[in-house]
């Protein structure tokens, strides 16, 4: 896979674009769920997906091996502030407009009973209003390192800082989502109550 | 006591529980923490808060892609502008390290102070130096009292403030003979061997007068020149006392003065000579002028403007081969150059005190006592600055002060270029 990976990127530096998009298929639900977690709604974190596929295109000459999850994710992270930039300019798409929209653009997971998906898409709503609270980089560090599971080099690698600052970001992040679901621990749904009462 | 310890222990504790959930610290901060997890029921709480809140994060659905990002165009007119950037980037980063060894450049030039010090002095002495000889006030003397004398003499009814008219006149009513062992007198230090014939008095005495002032460096270097390194065909010298032509065969006082925009009469007069009298080869002729030292940046049309000597008089006394070809420091031959004004800038004031090129030596000779103030160093800068400002096109070599003011831009330029390229990484940054 990694070879296969190296190969597809080798042949997307040589202007391929049919290998560059077998590496799009591979990584679009990662980017696309960075995105989405990063911006209010779905429609701005599609547009950034595809902003972020095109900039890794047009860049993918800067890649020097290393961590090509990282470096894709980078480049979605960027897409996604650039975007919420753009967001703001336009003020007629507020930020609490798209919130509300939200839970509605979740798309719903089959194997799920009714009851459960409504919690699932409670909670949803609850954690992303508690991650959009965190200061921008506690947000991306929480949300690559407990949603997409990076480790802590690879999220070095991805903000560009030390180890040990992402420790520090990770802590406060999750400190502070902690704060946020503990003070609304009664509108969350039973089993975070459940874990948490243990 | 206890109690600080403790608090400062469960704060730094707060801290390592998401390393710990994360399994990133080392053994023995995980023993520690456990230690104190152990002790203190907050801790254990908000531990299993922190478990709970990641684990809820980590049970987050991905969503699922609503479409597939594939690219169906390679977008590439924005990836040819990229490497562009790039280029862009690495030059900025470039003029900044340039600006960057170039500041250091500076600053050590400076406080080393090498160059600076001797250009100064070389420029001084350019300035002042004209004719050594003529500043000695005997020889200043002669060629003063060299016209009336014979004026005087030969009852000639021209005012003397004429001299050309009154030395030609002169010349024609004196005997050649004495005109010649005069002038070799002059140039080979035989002064008392045979004392001019035809004149009264006066020249006489000023003969014998200026002869051991003439005489020495005469010999010292009007014979060598002529003997052992003979000048190039038709060239002026440079001597002790002022230019030296050594005569060609076939060569005219009238030649010669066309050819040095001299009149015949400035030539004859400054060799105490008659104009009617032949020239002889290997002679040594005296030609009124001065000697202009090329400073850095200078032209020879800035040159010739400066004297208002015609440019192609300067490049045949001097043989250039080339305009472009006049190096700093050379010494020039101005035939009929007087003394430099004032400031080299050609305005009209400027130009009035300055002798013209037809004046008779004399003009030549007492200007130099006008430059011998040296210009005071604001004035020595303004000169600098009119040089470099008129000059920087076509020098021969960029003077300290051009290459100081190039690098002075430079250094601006690369500030605002590291500003530039500083603020786009930090945008980049941001973004």
């Amino acid at each position: 896979m990694l070879a296969d990976e190296s190969h597809l990127i080798a042949r997307s530096q040589s202007g391929d674009l049919h290998a560059f998009n077998v590496l799009v298929e591979c990584y679009q639900r990662q980017v696309y769920n960075l995105c989405l977690r990063l911006l209010p709604s779905a429609a701005p974190a599609e547009d950034a997906t595809q902003e972020a596929f095109i900039a890794a295109y047009r860049r993918i000459d800067s890649f020097h091996g290393g961590n090509f999850r990282a470096w894709l994710l980078r480049i979605a992270a960027n897409a996604s502030y650039d975007e919420l930039r753009r967001q703001r300019r336009r003020p007629a798409a507020s930020l609490e407009a798209a919130m509300a929209t939200q839970g509605v653009a979740q798309a719903p997971s089959p194997a799920a009973g009714p009851e459960d998906e409504a919690l699932r898409l409670e909670l949803n709503v609850h954690l992303q209003q508690g991650l959009a609270t965190l200061p921008s980089d506690q947000r991306l560090a929480v949300i690559l390192r407990d949603v997409h599971g990076l480790s802590y080099e690879e999220l070095a690698e991805v903000m560009r800082c030390s180890v040990g600052t992402v420790k520090s970001r990770i802590a406060r992040g999750r400190a502070r989502m902690r704060e946020y679901l503990m003070a609304r621990r009664e509108l969350l749904p039973r089993p975070f109550r459940l874990t948490s009462e243990e | 006591m206890l109690e600080v310890l403790a608090r400062i222990r469960h704060r730094r504790t707060r801290r390592q529980l998401s390393p710990y959930l994360d399994g990133v610290l080392s053994a023995r901060e995980s023993r520690r923490l456990e230690a104190h997890l152990a002790q203190c029921q907050a801790c254990r709480d908000e531990l299993a808060e922190l478990r709970a809140t990641i684990q809820t994060l980590a049970e987050l659905p991905l969503a699922d892609a609503p479409r597939s990002f594939a690219l169906t165009a390679a977008p590439r007119q924005v990836e040819a502008l990229r490497p562009a950037a790039g280029r862009l980037e690495f030059g900025l980063r470039l003029a900044t390290a340039a600006a960057a060894f170039v500041l250091a450049a500076i600053v050590v030039s400076d406080l080393l102070g090498v160059p600076a010090e001797n250009e100064q002095e070389g420029r001084m002495a350019a300035r002042v130096e004209l004719q050594a000889a003529p500043t000695e006030p005997g020889v200043a003397e002669k060629s003063q009292q060299l016209p009336s004398a014979m004026a005087g003499d030969n009852a000639v009814t021209e005012a003397p403030t004429a001299p050309p008219a009154g030395a030609g006149a002169a010349g024609e009513a004196t005997p050649v003979p004495s005109y010649s062992s005069d002038f070799g007198a002059y140039g080979e230090g035989e002064a008392t061997a045979e004392p001019p014939a035809g004149f009264g008095e006066p020249p006489a005495a000023n003969a014998t007068e200026t002869v051991p002032q003439m005489a020495v460096p005469g010999v010292e270097a009007g014979t060598p020149a002529a003997t052992a390194t003979p000048p190039p065909l038709g060239t002026v010298t440079i001597g002790p006392a002022g230019l030296v032509y050594v005569v060609q065969p076939g060569d005219t006082l009238t030649a010669l003065s066309e050819r040095f925009d001299l009149s015949p009469e400035a030539i004859a007069a400054a060799n105490g000579m008659a104009e009617s009298q032949p020239l002889l080869a290997e002679q040594e002729l005296v030609i009124p002028g001065a000697v202009y030292h090329v400073q850095p940046g200078d032209t020879l049309a800035d040159i010739a403007a400066a004297f208002g000597v015609p440019e192609a008089v300067i490049v045949t006394a001097n043989s250039i081969a080339a305009p472009g070809a006049i190096g700093a420091g050379e010494p020039l031959a101005i035939p009929g150059g007087g003394a430099l004004p004032a400031t080299e800038a050609p305005s009209p004031t400027a130009e009035q005190p300055r002798p013209t090129p037809t004046a008779p030596p004399m003009g030549a000779q007492i200007a130099p006592s006008e430059p011998e103030q040296p210009p005071s160093g604001a004035e020595n800068q303004a000169l600098a600055e009119a040089d470099r400002d008129s000059l920087a096109a076509e020098d021969g070599g960029p003077s300290r002060e051009t290459v100081l003011r190039w690098l002075e831009i430079g250094l601006g330029a690369g500030l605002a270029l590291l500003f530039v390229s500083w603020f786009l990484a930090r945008r980049r940054g941001q973004a």
